[in-house]
């Protein structure tokens, strides 16, 4: 009888190990008009009101970390994004023969950015948590929403370092309250990929379609060129970051998943319009396209699609899992038939400081952190994963000449489209709309009827882990 | 101990103070029921005094308890004491937090909660999807018991003959069931994957199509079954194996005399005095089953469109991909009072009518 006690409770044992403080009654938003984040949220007071003084200084004029000496050890939690363990471990090699001050431990703490947020969120019971972490687009919110990071501008003031070097668009994507909560440093964005050998076979030209509408035309020939594909093009799993590329056509169709809180615009014309149109690409229904089992990359290096959408991260990837004389291309984003330019949305991972690991272990963390994103560490990294550059200072031209691909990421640059919130900033959101977006596409279930069910689970995520907790 | 409330009851009576040290004297007077007066006001008051004053009766009792048990109580306490703590702190307390919790609106990584009472509950039995979890919990659990053990019978049965290469055959039989889920789950994925898995291929070569495994809710499901049966099946094997060699021979060849069949020997005979293996691995494989994530966290992560979600994945789901502690504890108290009074009607009632030989 006990063991199935445990059984079913054992998951949740982790989290048994310290209590949240209880509030009662209705939830805790008295802001009828809350702050939000990312670029142009203003807000009065900086920073959070962590208990740790260090943390609270963001608005104040004297810098908490004065006086402070850095820590000796700090730990690095990281998945190694873009397959960069090997360089990521002689990157901190080399910091911690730099240098006397600080020993950085460098910890794999998952395999994707899922696994280190469950991991981080499970040390947050106990008071061992590490001074770095690696942040995704969908976590670093929660995160700051809970109070869990500290911001980085007073640590950036107390090292002297200037905060203007990093690519503003990346940088900002962080900006809530005032402050920034993390530094870019695996930022992507997603490319259009495709096989150079197919679109040639097919007669196409050697060039990533500039619309979804010319990629219908794309599509129709690759499909009659015999090319012993399953489909032209396959689309991401909605486990797997199918509503992060779909924002491209919700933007191209004019629509949107949110504006701010708003949730009304996924019910709306452009969304509805993009989902008709995508709902007619799958190849069950006459069309070019097919959803993949596992990753649309993978799909397109074993050469059973021509063409998909991926992060500019999986440049390398592709590369080393095709078969030897695998050309493979990358363009822009396209576009749709309301918006061609800004349909490309930012994304990738980050690194914040831990509210937990006090002081010491902040200026230690950021004082790294300044080193591992300098224009050098920034392009080796980009060169070895295709992440783009987040400084800068950054020498794109060695880069380029590494890793020629990436120039049609950089290009994009001067494009991006922050995301929606309701895709990042509401917990679980990717995948409630993943999953709408997976039912137009796979069941033919009505755009309208999808995206009202979508709204739907979106408000109550918001109304269970957002809105209590906004200020 | 049990002297103090009935002391203070009785404190009227005990009101010709000079006599309290007789205290356990008034209790035995009171028990009589003849106590006048048990309400009056005030009694509560003066209950210290009175249990001070009994004290010394009580531990002449715990002494004489002492100087007679003293050597087998010392040893149930440090034989129980450490499997009573372990059990309480790693247990009950976990167990107790999560009904706690599941009364929270709690945000996973945030230190405040919202007390909402029986609103999780609410929300999981008006929520279309938590029958579709229960469906998919079922299905799983019945054919992943079913399916393991009579295949797993069925292997055994083969492995108790005379085999050349026995031990090999036992060994193999029983490999997957070591290895780790994670890395089952990761071999079948290229296995299963309809553009370039091998059983694709296979499918393709005999003039089929592969069917869309991680696409289509049934097909998902089966999958994740049919590597669950795969990786699990060797355990029953081995333990039904072990039963059948703990069969008498004078039971089967008192069969052979008889001129029973082997279909009749395996019916009659050999099932019968397997019962007791069979509840054991009923119980056991069910809560393996019921408690299994790996290979679905692995394959499917639940999907697609929470196709392959169990109640234990969902109790995952709910707390680190939707961040909802509360209501994550809400899924996992369900899934301990299934669990619960699945126990309870097993120890009721099937347990009696096994077979023990």
């Amino acid at each position: 009888m006990l063991q199935f006690g445990a059984a079913g409770l054992g998951a949740l044992a982790l989290a048994a190990c310290s209590g949240p403080t209880v509030s009662s009654g209705a939830t805790g938003s008295g802001s009828s008009t809350p702050a939000g984040p990312g670029p142009g949220a203003t807000s009065g007071s900086g920073g959070s009101s962590s208990s740790s003084g260090a943390s609270s200084t963001a608005s104040s004029g004297s810098n908490a970390y004065t006086g402070v000496t850095p820590a000796k050890t700090i730990d690095f939690w990281s998945d190694h994004p873009g397959g960069s363990g090997p360089l990521e471990t002689q990157l901190v090699d080399a910091y911690n023969k730099s240098q006397s001050e600080t020993v950085v431990n460098l910890v794999t703490a998952g395999k994707n950015y899922a696994d280190i947020a469950q991991k981080f969120q499970t040390a947050l019971a106990s008071n061992k948590v590490p001074a770095l972490v690696m942040v995704s687009d969908v976590w670093w919110f929660s995160y700051v929403l809970n109070k869990n990071m500290v911001p980085i501008e007073p640590l950036a003031e107390a090292i002297g370092l200037d905060m203007s070097i990093y690519n503003k668009t990346f940088y900002d994507d962080y900006l809530y309250n005032g402050s920034h909560w993390a530094v870019p440093y695996a930022r992507s964005t997603p490319l259009f990929y495709y096989n150079k050998a197919h679109f040639a076979k097919a007669g196409l030209p050697d060039r990533a379609p500039k619309t979804w509408e010319e990629m219908d035309e794309f599509g129709k020939k690759l499909m009659a060129a015999n090319l012993g594909t399953q489909a032209a093009y396959n689309w991401a799993l909605p486990t797997n970051y199918v509503a992060w590329y779909y924002q491209n056509k919700a933007w191209g169709w004019g629509g949107e998943y949110s504006d701010k809180w708003d949730l009304s615009p996924i019910v709306g014309q452009g969304m509805i319009d993009s989902l008709t149109w995508a709902a007619k690409t799958m190849k069950t229904r006459g069309g070019w396209a097919g959803m993949t089992s596992n990753s649309q990359s993978n799909d397109l290096a074993a050469e059973v699609v021509s063409a998909c959408l991926d992060s500019t991260g999986t440049i390398g990837s592709i590369g080393k899992s095709a078969k030897p004389g695998f050309q493979l291309g990358a363009g822009p984003l396209p576009g749709g038939p309301k918006a061609t330019d800004h349909v490309c949305p930012t994304g990738g991972a980050g690194i914040s400081i831990s509210q937990k690991s006090g002081p010491a272990e902040q200026l230690a963390a950021m004082k790294f952190l300044a080193w591992l994103t300098n224009a050098d560490n920034s392009v080796k990294f980009s060169a070895s994963t295709g992440y783009l550059p987040v400084n800068t200072k950054a020498d794109a031209a060695t880069l380029i000449a590494k890793t020629p691909l990436i120039q049609v990421a950089i290009n994009q640059l001067d494009h991006l489209r922050s995301q929606d919130w309701a895709r990042v900033f509401i917990t679980g959101g990717d995948q409630i709309i993943g999953n709408g977006i997976g039912e137009v596409l796979l069941k033919n279930t009505d755009p309208a009827t999808a995206m009202k069910t979508v709204q739907g689970q979106l408000q109550t995520a918001y109304n269970q882990n957002i809105k209590p907790h906004l200020s | 101990m049990s002297d103090a409330p009935l002391c203070g009851i009785a404190r009227p009576r005990l009101d010709c103070d000079q006599e309290g040290a007789y205290g356990r004297r008034c209790v035995q007077t009171s028990l009589r029921g003849d106590t006048p007066n048990i309400t009056t006001p005030g009694a509560v008051a003066i209950r210290p005094k009175a249990t001070r004053r009994s004290a010394p009766s009580s531990w002449e009792r715990l002494r004489h308890a002492w100087r007679r048990y003293h050597t087998e109580y010392l040893i149930f306490l440090a034989l129980m004491a450490p499997n009573l703590i372990l059990i309480a702190v790693f247990v009950y307390r976990p167990l107790f937090l999560n009904i706690y919790y599941s009364t929270l609106n709690w945000s996973l990584g945030s230190s405040t909660a919202i007390r909402v009472g029986l609103g999780n509950y609410i929300e999981w039995f008006t929520d279309p999807q938590s029958w579709t979890v229960l469906e998919v919990t079922a299905i799983f659990t019945v054919v992943t018991v079913g399916g393991s053990m009579v295949i797993g019978l069925a292997l055994a049965l083969v492995l108790n003959e005379r085999l050349h290469f026995a031990a090999f055959a036992r060994a193999t039989v029983f490999a997957p069931y070591v290895l780790s889920g994670v890395g089952v789950g990761l071999t079948w994925l290229f296995i299963f994957d309809p553009a370039y898995g091998v059983l694709g291929q296979i499918l393709r070569s005999l003039g089929g199509a592969s069917p869309q495994w991680y696409l289509s809710s049934p097909w998902a499901l089966a999958m994740v079954m049919i590597v669950y049966v795969w990786k699990n099946l060797g355990y029953t094997a081995v333990i039904y194996l072990a039963g059948l060699q703990a069969i008498s021979h004078e039971v089967l060849e008192a069969a052979d005399v008889d001129g029973a069949s082997a279909s009749r020997k395996l019916f009659s005979v050999k099932l019968p005095l397997l019962s007791p293996t069979t509840m054991f691995l009923v119980v056991t494989l069910m809560l393996s089953s019921l408690q299994s994530f790996d290979i679905i966290q692995i394959m499917t992560q639940g999907g697609p469109f929470g196709g392959t979600t169990t109640l234990m994945y969902e109790v995952y789901h709910d707390a680190f991909v939707n961040g909802r502690i509360g209501y994550s504890s809400t899924a996992a108290v369900i899934l301990f009072v299934i669990l619960f009074v699945m126990t309870f009607f097993y120890m009721r009632f099937v347990e009696r009518k096994v077979t023990y030989q």
